[in-house]
């Protein structure tokens, strides 16, 4: 039996080139033998007689040494099996295992090497590492400095660096550091900047951006959104982590002589989204009172909202009337208030463009300068020339406003937190929005 | 210079691949298999010309490399099959069968030894191993041709060299995931190479920039516009952190807003990221960051100095939403459906048991989070500092531990139709990539405002598995965790992170400023104050006050 | 030595020896061997004169290397589970 299907085998094996390649022929090669081993790298083979398909040797594997299937001569015992069974066990298995583990390694060291061979074959190394300069550093960008007094550039660490920037709301070039300021203004954000504001949308009205009109319902949500405003410096809530001093109040100019009165339509708000990239704006107040211009920018705010305005012609003065008060027109009232808002800028001379058609110099804005441009309004000037009797002195420094809205987004995930504690207990500053 | 997104796309054509060293990671949704990695350094190319103007759709099948000569002319004899077949059974083992098959047959035919270097003919059936019989094989009967087993790499003996195949690889990757999935590991991640259409462009554009351990790439000084300390802090940290800075140096994002892309922060910030990565040393200033944060969040706005923390919520919010586009449906409800990177990143869920006291009865809920604000604890009167935590981690146990709601609080029992008094307890159901920890250290109460500083330690590596839902559960129910079963897998479960930023409030509530450290390139560790960005080590960083802390994922899984 | 023969032929049967395989790997790559080593090959690859060297020359070059950079705990651990494996296998064989 087993002499034929030695033969069997044999045969098969030599008639390998014209059979077609299957795994069974591959089976059928395969010999159990005994290894013998010479070193203590363990040499693992095996190899089982395989008659017909696996199954024959997949039981001869799991059969004891002494079967019938087994050839070879002896195999030479380690000699380390004289100490013992056990002892040997364990040894057997050290020395497998380190073997195994050698072995491992270096099948992943060749992994590694085959992994960049053919990087560098197909060529992805030369590309990656792209080009080379005089030095054959790859790397673009200069090093790292590290010396007292430098920063990482190898440039002197100086704390206040004059940069300039560009405001992306209007465009102007402006000091780095004015930035934020200039931009809380600039948008719509400050306590002042609903003056702006208006003051922009008249300058569009001007050009005849005709929108926004009045005012009826408006005075309604006005007074809704007034409770929103609080004045300014009363806002505690707010974290105050800058000491910048609030110049704004110390550069106001009290006007000697009359309460000039303003009268500014708050219907004019309602145009104020054209041009203003903020929807929320303030509405002035005015106060029919002979020191209108000593009240705070909130309060006249806060004024205005509740009367009509009007600079009477006759006596300076504001009409406290209300807001649909019949002696004055609408356009009179926002003329007041868009002037009135202007008194927290004054322009220089800008061009009036089209980019520009709502662009007021929030920085260089003075208290002072409200009176020439009143009397310029109520002469009925143009606006231009209003402009031109401003003051075009140092940028007023209207800051630190408290004013930021607690109106958190909708989509906000501050609330959805573990154990946070309210820390954004702001209060607004979404003041007065006049909405069509 | 303004770059409209198209262009930009061209001109900022980054890959994914590591300088030097370091194993590659890509996003999840677009590659797919396991790949661990401790750090990661990018190459991105920033081409200087930008000549193409759309869009290049990245192909990744589009690689046609046809080995040699010789591997051309056996695949058009011999096709497929045989490779198959070897691969199938002896090189990645499709089944238990063939495993068999494997123990059985692999074996040289003249030494009888399994190594080293088995490989097989591919011409005819032999075994040989490389010392030298497989080689005589090839000799003696002309067969160019075999492979390597234990890689399944085809040798050349004509070419005298491996030689690669697209096609024969393809097979053998298929045969891998096959072989893989059948013994649980998990998958095999294929790494990122170029197609054809971006290999074009890198040679065209050879020019690169790397991030190593000297040179400045990745680092710009950001300045200061008015008390925006607090902005330039979290930009720091976000430039910084490797997820996100791979997603924006390989141009990933498409622009939402088509038709104003002034108004998009995500395209804003895709071009900071350019610019830190420039190696430019010119500080920057981030005006239209804060216009555009500013229009888009706007109970942000205003001049006055801010918390870093609530720049950092609004930010990502604003980035989520931007992400989505302007119509993301339903806003928030929908967000944990979201799959924009911000959510890939720093999105993790957050548990929340409360167990009935009398029917043990569980409720659970699950919410979304961006960061994790942890308590200090308030010093007791009586100076007792025993209980008051003095690690991120004692700050994570105290806001991880079961909480007796007081019977001033009690809840509907839904099970015992009643009101009851209650435990509730927070645990991690899902960490994000990126974990961050904010040390609510500015306490607002209506009497008064403080900062408290002190000092609590927090470590370099940081092991999230103690505070996760499954392991809080399990220790509450049973007292000896089965942590074998953890120790078994090593591929899932793995929630070790390491700090990559820390941002720090120097001063008092109301005169402070920020600064902030960072990582780059393995452990490098940056102070950035403002435009200042000196050099620090990791010991500056750990013994800082710490306000917000940021860590990063250190193994990521790919599904 | 049959035992081992057996031993390694249970290996490869039960796909253990393709789990120590993965496990290595794993562990190599976070401790960031895999980067070191193919750090060492591409600079074998540009020190070396040929254009393009062959997988025996960086084989020949670069294991001897890779092979001291390997980290002991990793070592320790696979050695462990190997260890584990191969007593379990043989207390079966015995019985």
């Amino acid at each position: 039996m087993f002499k034929i299907i030695l033969v069997w085998i044999l045969l098969t094996f030599t008639c390998w080139g014209q059979h077609e390649y299957s795994v069974q022929n591959y089976l059928h090669h395969v010999k159990y033998q005994r290894v013998t081993s010479r070193n203590s790298r363990a040499v693992l083979t095996v190899s089982c007689w395989v008659v017909c398909g696996t199954d024959g040797g997949r039981r001869l594997l799991g059969t004891k040494p002494s079967t019938k299937w087994t050839r070879a001569g002896r195999a030479r015992r380690p000699s380390s099996r004289r100490r013992g069974p056990m002892i040997n066990m364990d040894e057997l298995i050290n020395q497998l295992s380190a073997t195994i583990l050698d072995d491992l390694i270096d099948d992943a060291s060749l992994g590694v090497i085959f992994g960049v061979h053919r990087s560098n074959k197909l060529g992805y190394l030369a590309i990656e590492d792209g080009f080379k300069d005089n030095n054959g550093e790859h790397s673009e960008g200069h090093p790292i400095v590290i010396a007292p007094n430098m920063d990482v550039f190898g440039q002197v660490a100086i704390k206040n660096k004059q940069h300039e920037c560009i405001c992306p709301s209007c465009n102007r070039t402006l000091a780095a550091s004015r930035f934020a300021p200039h931009l809380e203004k600039c948008m719509g954000m400050g306590r002042n900047s609903s003056r702006i504001a208006s003051r922009r949308i008249a300058n569009s009205s001007k050009e005849g951006n005709g929108n926004g009109n009045i005012a009826s319902g408006t005075g309604v949500s006005d007074d809704d959104d007034d409770a929103d405003w609080t004045f300014g410096g009363s806002e505690k809530k707010r974290k105050r982590k800058d000491k910048h001093s609030t110049k704004k109040k110390n550069s106001r100019v009290k006007n000697g002589g009359a309460a000039a009165s303003t009268a500014v339509s708050d219907s004019a708000y309602n145009s104020l989204e054209g041009n203003i990239s903020s929807g929320e704006q303030a509405a002035p107040v005015v106060n029919g009172a002979p020191t209108f211009e000593s009240f705070g920018a909130a309060e006249k705010k806060t004024l205005l909202l509740q009367i009509c305005g009007v600079v009477s012609e006759h006596t300076g003065k504001l009409c406290t009337r209300t807001l649909r008060c019949p002696q004055h027109s609408e356009e009179q009232r926002r003329n007041i208030r868009n002037f009135f808002k202007s008194f927290q800028t004054s322009t220089e001379s800008e061009p009036l463009d089209s980019d520009n058609v709502g662009n007021v110099d929030v920085d260089s804005y003075e208290d002072g300068d409200s009176q020439a441009v009143r009397e310029a309004l109520t002469r009925g000037a143009s606006w231009d020339q209003a402009t031109e009797h401003s003051s075009t002195s140092s940028p007023a420094d209207s800051t630190s406003t408290t004013s930021s809205s607690s109106k958190k987004p909708t989509t906000s995930k501050g609330g959805k937190k573990g154990k946070k504690g309210s820390k954004n207990s702001t209060p607004p500053s979404s003041i007065a929005v006049f909405r069509t | 210079m303004q770059t409209k997104p198209n262009e930009r796309s061209a001109s900022v054509f980054a890959q994914l691949r590591f300088a030097d060293c370091s194993s590659l990671f890509t996003l999840p949704h677009y590659r797919r298999g396991v790949e661990r990695n401790t750090q990661l350094r990018i190459v991105y190319t920033k081409p200087y010309s930008v000549g193409v103007a759309a869009r290049q759709p990245l192909l990744d099948s589009e690689m046609a490399n046809d080995g040699c000569v010789h591997l051309k002319e056996y695949k058009s004899v011999k096709g497929f099959r045989t490779y198959r077949l070897i691969h199938a059974y002896f090189v990645s083992c499709t089944s238990a069968e063939a495993r068999r098959r494997k123990a059985d047959s692999c074996i040289c035919s003249i030494c009888k030894k399994r190594g080293p270097r088995l490989h097989i003919c591919l011409h005819c059936i032999y075994f040989g191993c490389y010392s030298g019989h497989i080689q005589e094989h090839a000799h003696r009967k002309q067969h160019l041709l075999a492979l390597d087993i234990s890689h399944g790499r085809i040798l050349c003996f004509a070419c005298d060299d491996y030689v690669y195949d697209s096609d024969y690889e393809n097979q053998a990757c298929e045969i891998k995931e096959i072989s893989n999935r059948n013994l649980g590991l998990p998958h095999q991640y294929k790494s990122w190479e170029p197609s054809l259409i971006e290999q074009e462009l890198l040679l065209e554009h050879p020019r690169r920039k790397r991030i190593t351990h000297d040179s400045t790439i990745g680092l710009r000084g950001l300045i200061n516009l008015g008390n925006t300390c607090f902005m330039n802090c979290i930009v720091q940290a976000l430039t910084h952190t490797p997820l996100l800075r791979d997603y924006f140096l390989s141009d990933r994002h498409v622009c939402q807003f088509s038709d104003r892309p002034d108004h998009c922060l995500v395209c804003e910030v895709a071009r900071l990221f350019q610019e830190f990565y420039s190696g430019s040393q010119e500080a920057l200033t981030l005006n239209r960051l804060l216009h555009l944060i500013w229009t888009h969040a706007r109970h942000l706005a205003g001049y006055e100095q801010q918390d870093a923390h609530e720049f950092f919520i609004a930010t990502l919010d604003v980035l989520h939403r931007h992400c989505t586009g302007a119509n993301a449906n339903g806003g928030d409800s929908n967000s944990h459906q979201c799959n924009c990177i911000i959510d890939q990143i720093f999105t993790g869920g957050l548990q929340s048991d409360v167990v009935c006291t009398s029917c043990s009865g569980v409720s659970t809920t699950i919410d979304p989070f961006w960061d994790i604000s942890l308590d200090l604890g308030t010093t007791p009167a009586t100076g007792d500092t025993s209980k008051v935590p003095k690690s991120l981690l004692d700050c994570l146990e105290r806001f991880t531990r079961p909480e007796h709601l007081g019977s001033s609080a009690k809840i509907k029992c839904s099970s015992c139709q009643s009101y009851q008094e209650s435990t509730k307890q927070l645990t991690m159901k899902k960490l994000p990539v990126v974990a961050s920890f904010h040390l609510k250290r500015f306490e607002h109460s209506s009497r008064f405002h403080k900062k408290i500083s002190s000092f609590i330690s927090f470590p370099e590596h940081l092991d999230m598995t103690p505070f996760m839902s499954h392991r809080r559960n399990n220790n509450n129910n049973n007292s000896d965790l089965a942590a074998s079963s953890v120790a078994d897998e090593p591929y899932i479960n793995d929630n070790r992170y390491s700090l990559f930023a820390v941002i720090n409030h120097v001063g008092t509530l109301e005169a402070g400023h920020y600064t902030a450290y960072i990582r780059q390139h393995r452990d490098n560790w940056f102070k950035c104050d403002d435009h200042i960005i000196t050099k620090a080590n990791i010991k500056d960083v750990l013994n800082s006050e710490g306000y917000l802390l940021f860590y990063h994922k250190q193994f990521l899984e790919y599904e | 030595m049959k035992e081992e023969d057996v031993l390694t032929a249970k290996m490869i049967e039960s796909g253990e020896l393709n789990r120590w395989k993965e496990l290595l790997r794993l562990r190599l790559t976070e401790c960031g061997w895999r980067d070191q080593v193919r750090l060492l090959c591409r600079d074998a690859i540009k020190q070396g004169n040929l254009e393009e060297m062959t997988v025996d020359q960086l084989n020949n070059e670069v294991t001897p290397k890779a092979r001291q950079l390997v980290p002991d705990a990793v070592k320790i651990e696979l050695l462990t589970k190997i260890k584990t494996f191969l007593q379990e296998n043989t207390l079966q064989e015995s019985q």
